[in-house]
């Protein structure tokens, strides 16, 4: 017999980024939504009736009523699916918490809450071992249970967890602290984590999911859910990484040196995203351009930005540094020039505190003489 | 420097080559109408003498005529009387080329003739070239006045302490000094400040871009600082109810529950059992009493008994001694009363006794005595008063005395006092009658068996007395009230048995205390001392209490886990703290938005002070030889007296007319005037150092009336003929006047030059 079922985690429904424009905000709060019904479709896809979800489901524990329902509803409505809904470390099982307010709301049949160290019947002779987390730092290892959790002779026994595994450089945020040969200890064919939001595998039948749908700049592989199955007790499961996520969270570096880098700049953040609508990309720039070549990455910036979702450059480490082209734009050995070459030796002296002011001073004094130079012109 | 001539193609508003040819020494008017061209003219010779010829961007593109092509510009001059030629081609196939006309050769191209350029006209050196000193473009004279007052604050400007005629002659020098892209610059710079600060530059300009931002970042900083209250409030909520809940658990643990009650029964079975035993303990404590009670009141009744009894006994020999005593009084009395020996007698009778014996006396003394003796022949027959007398015998003889013997004779014999005796014996008698008299009542005798007699019934008195007081004593009452004390006793009901069966009561009874007194003993070796019972009991309270206690605590807990969930469902539909990632998420973003624009502020402050301190320096070194050049022009021009000086060159007021007057507002052709004339003061001065560059003046004085016009052409005539300074180059200034009003400046004698077509060589 073979067992197959989603894993997936740290769904962080509700999460808000308010530290982007509000109606991209909102769009990207909705695709966490949205995810529940991909990966339900993901599931039938790959013939599994059931959805493990290792912890974080919501973002936080004070969510408004509104959002809760929503995430009860999206999931009812995904009725050929069961989902098993684990309390990580955003979400912790204890009194008064979310789950609290989930159970007040009444809880769909197709949902399973685990509330607590059992052992739960899945199909037949499958059972999950889930170790809900009841506080945002239990300061122990959820997993011990498993090992002494008993299952009638001859299951099939998957875990289910949140947190970080030991020995593993995980940057998790929670400090529960997995032990990395739990699934050999307690007897498991698989081990299903949350916390880690990159898809990724820990261990010998130990997974993190990741999330489906990232939610920040990783220097992991986030927007996976995984497909695994399962054939019975004691056989290694099979795992298949599925991509499932709506929006690409990308984060590169690139050194300019002149306006041609542009070119391939743009190559290489076109090869990001098939669609660059659903593309959020932090873009760190280095090297140094002059004033014009600023100029033009100023209007290379304004096009991209509207093309993207969401870009973020950051030129702290890109130098302004003027050429002789810049200064010979602004006329002979005038004033303005003494005026930009005095600013442009405090903008290349990186030990002077004000060097990044200077130049944006500078940036600007070259913008004010060009349009100076345009009205004389008119 | 003189110019000779230039040459321009597809340069602006000459898209065909156009060119001046004719430049004379002095005076050269340029006259046409507006839009002819003369603007482009003065671009011509800005970019011939000052622009780049690598220039791009938008500075190319302001020279590139509308249809197109490559700015191509032309210059000859002559200086230390040499003409040289400068070509430069901008755009495509930019090149300088600066020839040596005089030479005839080529003197050097590109960077290097533009430096041998700015080297030939003195523009090397710490300060900036001369040209734009002097060349004035039209309408770019006219600055706008800064008003001395704010108009939103209504508070006097800073500035506005500074005269506003030196102040305008200031920005003059600073303009002509600094060059006018270079104004135009700081006017941006301060239009852009103006945006984010306050004129002072001290604070964000309310409202801005930057105090918005402010705002909104500390308004989203407040709302953020509620939500994480409340979501700290929220999780401080949680983790009491966890509190709360393992407490109620540990508290409510079923083992521990049982236990408790456990020993709290055994505690309350221990405890009834003790006072079980003492209850008995004082129930025969009690009987005790009660037995030891009867039997004091059973040896009562005893001697009680007893008692009664023996006071019948006593009260019959009372009685029987009562009736004795009464019987011998009775016969006493009885006694006395018939015995006449009373004391009143007595007393009558020794005072008749004394009575007699005193008569006696009486008698014995006047008594005559006759002593007789009788011999025996005369035995019996002689006698005295009848009185036999035998013997001898003596007789007194108180009065008279009858002596016979008998058959011899009668003899009678009479005493001297006869009379006092007769009545001494008269009183004798009387006496010897009454005492005979109480002799008789007494019954006696003699007086002595009279006196013993009464002494005896003295004696039978006094024994009366003692009788009476003996019966007194053994009944005061009498025997009767004693009889009749016996006979009410002895009519009490006496005990059934009598006394021997009040004596068995009273053994039996003592014997049943004794049984009792034995009981007691027994039990109270069986139970607990009282501090050892009341300690028991505390034992139990505190135990008892701890459960109600736990009770109470345990309804405590259960209320607290209520309250606070229902407080968190309440704080969960308030959603306050639900916010906190998505306002942290924004406070970044507006702090963000703050930070740029705060780096854009100080980027602006940074570029306004470099530009100023450049100005500053330009001021500092033209402002005082300048002002002292356009001195006598000002006289000139404003009216015969000149400018007031005051220290440091500070000007108090221009005096004109012989009226002084404070120029708190220049009008826009004085303004307008002192332009010109700052930048021939300029001109002259760089001619006395060496660099003399023509004085040009593209559209000049349009607000200037023809009076004033007038004045400035004679004064900048009469400057183009002067020699300004030894050792300099004889000819005067070289003066260009581009301008649209040929009248105007019909006054102003020299060259009127003419635009001709030009081929450009290839």
């Amino acid at each position: 017999m073979t067992f197959r079922f989603i894993h997936t985690a740290d769904w962080q429904l509700g999460r808000a980024f308010g530290n982007l424009p509000p109606e991209l905000a909102g769009e990207l709060s909705g695709a966490r939504y949205a995810a529940i019904a991909r990966i339900a479709g993901i599931a039938s896809a790959n013939g599994a009736r059931h959805v493990l979800v290792a912890g974080d489901i919501f973002d936080a524990e004070d969510l408004s009523n509104t959002m809760l329902r929503r995430a009860l509803e999206r999931m009812a409505e995904q009725s050929a699916v069961t989902w098993v809904l684990l309390p990580g470390n955003h979400d912790p099982a204890r009194t008064g918490g979310v789950w609290d307010r989930v159970m007040r709301f009444g809880v769909p049949a197709n949902i399973i809450c685990v509330r607590e160290d059992q052992p739960l019947a899945l199909d037949g002779n499958v059972f999950v071992l889930p170790s809900p987390l009841t506080s945002k730092n239990p300061g122990r290892d959820p997993t011990q249970w498993m090992d002494t959790g008993a299952t009638p002779a001859g299951a099939v026994r998957i875990g289910l967890a949140h947190g970080s595994v030991q020995g593993f450089g995980s940057d998790g945020e929670s400090s529960v602290l997995i032990a990395r040969d739990r699934a050999a200890t307690a007897g498991l064919s698989y081990l299903a984590l949350g916390d880690w939001h990159g898809a990724l595998r820990v261990g010998p039948q130990t997974w993190y999911s990741g999330t489906p749908e990232p939610d920040r700049f990783p220097n992991n592989e986030p927007g996976h859910v995984l497909a695994v199955s399962v054939d019975g007790p004691g056989v290694a499961a099979s795992v298949e990484k599925i991509a499932s996520a709506q929006f690409t969270w990308a984060r590169t570096t690139a050194a300019l040196r002149s306006s041609s880098d542009l070119a391939g700049l743009e190559a290489s953040v076109a090869s990001l995203s098939t669609s660059p609508g659903k593309l959020l990309l932090k873009l760190v720039l280095t090297g140094s351009l002059s004033l014009s070549e600023h100029a033009d990455l100023d209007a290379w910036r304004e096009t991209w930005q509207a093309r993207l979702a969401h870009l973020d450059v950051d030129t702290a480490a890109l130098a302004v540094r003027p050429v002789d082209q810049d200064f010979e734009n602004l006329g002979s050995d005038g004033p303005l020039v003494e005026a930009a070459r005095s600013l442009a030796d405090i903008a290349s002296d990186p030990t002077r505190p004000d060097s990044a002011v200077a130049a944006l001073a500078l940036q600007r004094l070259f913008g004010f003489a060009a349009q100076a130079r345009r009205e004389g012109g008119a | 420097m003189k110019i000779d001539a230039l040459r321009v193609a597809a340069f602006r508003r000459f898209a065909d080559p156009a060119a001046i040819e004719d430049f004379a020494d002095g005076v050269n008017v340029l006259t046409g109408p507006n839009e002819m061209g003369k603007s482009t003219f003065f671009h011509a010779l800005e970019a011939a003498f000052v622009v780049r010829h690598k220039v791009s961007g938008t500075v190319l593109d302001a020279m590139r005529p509308f249809a197109g092509g490559e700015p191509l510009v032309e210059a000859d001059f002559s200086l230390n009387g040499n003409r040289w030629r400068i070509r430069k081609q901008f755009g495509r196939g930019s090149a300088a080329i600066l020839t040596d006309l005089t030479a005839g050769r080529v003197a050097a191209r590109n960077a290097e003739a533009e430096d041998q350029l700015g080297r030939l006209i003195g523009r090397a050196g710490d300060l900036q070239g001369p040209i734009g000193l002097v060349w004035v473009k039209q309408q770019r004279t006219l600055h706008a006045p800064d008003p001395d007052v704010d108009y939103v604050s209504g508070k006097e400007k800073p500035r506005g302490e500074r005269n506003a005629l030196q102040d305008a002659i200031g920005r003059e020098v600073e303009t002509a000094a600094g060059g006018e892209a270079l104004e135009r610059v700081r006017q941006l710079t301060e239009a852009a400040l103006d945006l984010y600060l306050t004129p002072t530059r001290n604070a964000a300009k309310k409202n801005g871009p930057l105090d918005s931002a402010r705002r909104k970042r500390d308004e989203t900083r407040a709302a953020l600082d509620l939500a994480e209250r409340a979501a700290a409030a929220a999780e401080q909520r949680l983790q009491a109810i966890a509190a709360a809940s393992a407490e109620f658990a540990a508290l409510s643990a079923p083992e521990l529950a049982a236990r408790r009650q456990h020993d709290l029964a055994q505690l309350e079975a221990e405890l009834a059992s003790e006072v079980q035993r003492r209850a008995e303990f004082d129930v025969a404590r009690e009987a005790l009493k009660a037995r030891l009670s009867e039997a004091e009141s059973a040896r009562q009744s005893l001697a009680a008994e007893r008692a009664r009894a023996e006071r019948l006994s006593n009260l019959d020999q009372q009685r029987s001694l009562a009736l004795d005593l009464e019987a011998q009084i009775a016969a006493l009395a009885a006694s006395l009363n018939s015995d006449g020996a009373t004391p009143a007698r007595l007393q009558q009778l020794s005072r008749a006794a004394h009575a007699r014996d005193v008569a006696d006396a009486g008698l014995q003394g006047e008594a005559a005595r006759i002593e007789v003796r009788v011999e025996p022949a005369g035995a019996g027959l002689v006698r005295i008063d009848g009185h036999v007398i035998a013997g001898q015998a003596r007789h007194d003889v108180p009065e008279s005395a009858d002596i016979v013997i008998d058959g011899i004779a009668a003899i009678r014999v009479t005493a001297a006092g006869a009379e006092r005796t007769a009545a001494a014996r008269q009183s004798r008698d009387a006496a010897g009658l009454e005492i005979a008299e109480i002799l008789v009542a007494i019954g006696a005798a003699a007086i002595g068996e009279a006196r013993d007699r009464a002494e005896a019934r003295s004696r039978k008195a006094e024994e009366l007395d003692r009788m009476r007081a003996k019966l007194s004593g053994v009944a005061p009452q009498g025997s009767a009230a004693i009889a009749k004390e016996f006979d009410r006793l002895l009519a009490s009901i006496p005990p059934e048995g009598g006394v021997a069966a009040l004596e068995d009561n009273v053994n039996s009874r003592a014997a049943a205390a004794h049984v009792m007194r034995e009981r007691v003993d027994g039990l109270m070796s069986t139970i607990l001392s009282d501090e050892a019972f009341r300690a028991r009991s505390a034992k139990l309270d505190a135990a008892r209490n701890a459960e109600a206690s736990t009770a109470r605590e345990l309804a405590r807990l259960t209320m607290r886990i209520e309250n606070l969930k229902s407080e968190q469902a309440g704080a969960d539909e308030d959603g306050r703290a639900g916010q906190v990632a998505a306002l942290s998420g924004e406070y970044e973003r507006h702090d963000g938005e703050v930070k740029r624009l705060e780096a854009e502020g100080k980027a602006l402050l940074m570029l306004a002070r470099t530009l100023e301190a450049i100005e500053a320096k330009a001021r500092d070194a033209f402002f005082e030889p300048v002002t002292r050049r356009v001195q006598p022009y000002l006289n000139e021009v404003f009216g015969s007296a000149g400018l007031g000086f005051k220290d440091a060159f500070a000007i108090d007021g221009l005096t004109r007319d012989g009226q002084r007057q404070d120029f708190a507002v220049l009008s826009d052709g004085t303004r307008e005037q002192l332009s010109v004339l700052v930048r021939l003061g300029f001109a002259e001065l760089l001619a006395a150092r060496g660099v003399s560059v023509p004085l040009v003046l593209d559209d000049p004085l349009v607000y200037s009336d023809d009076e004033r016009l007038g004045k400035i052409c004679r004064v900048l005539q009469a400057a183009s003929l002067r020699s300004p300074a030894a050792g300099s180059e004889p000819r005067g200034l070289q003066i260009i006047v581009l301008t649209c009003r040929a009248t105007a400046f019909q006054t102003l004698s020299g060259r009127r030059v003419s635009v001709t077509a030009w081929r450009p060589d290839v």
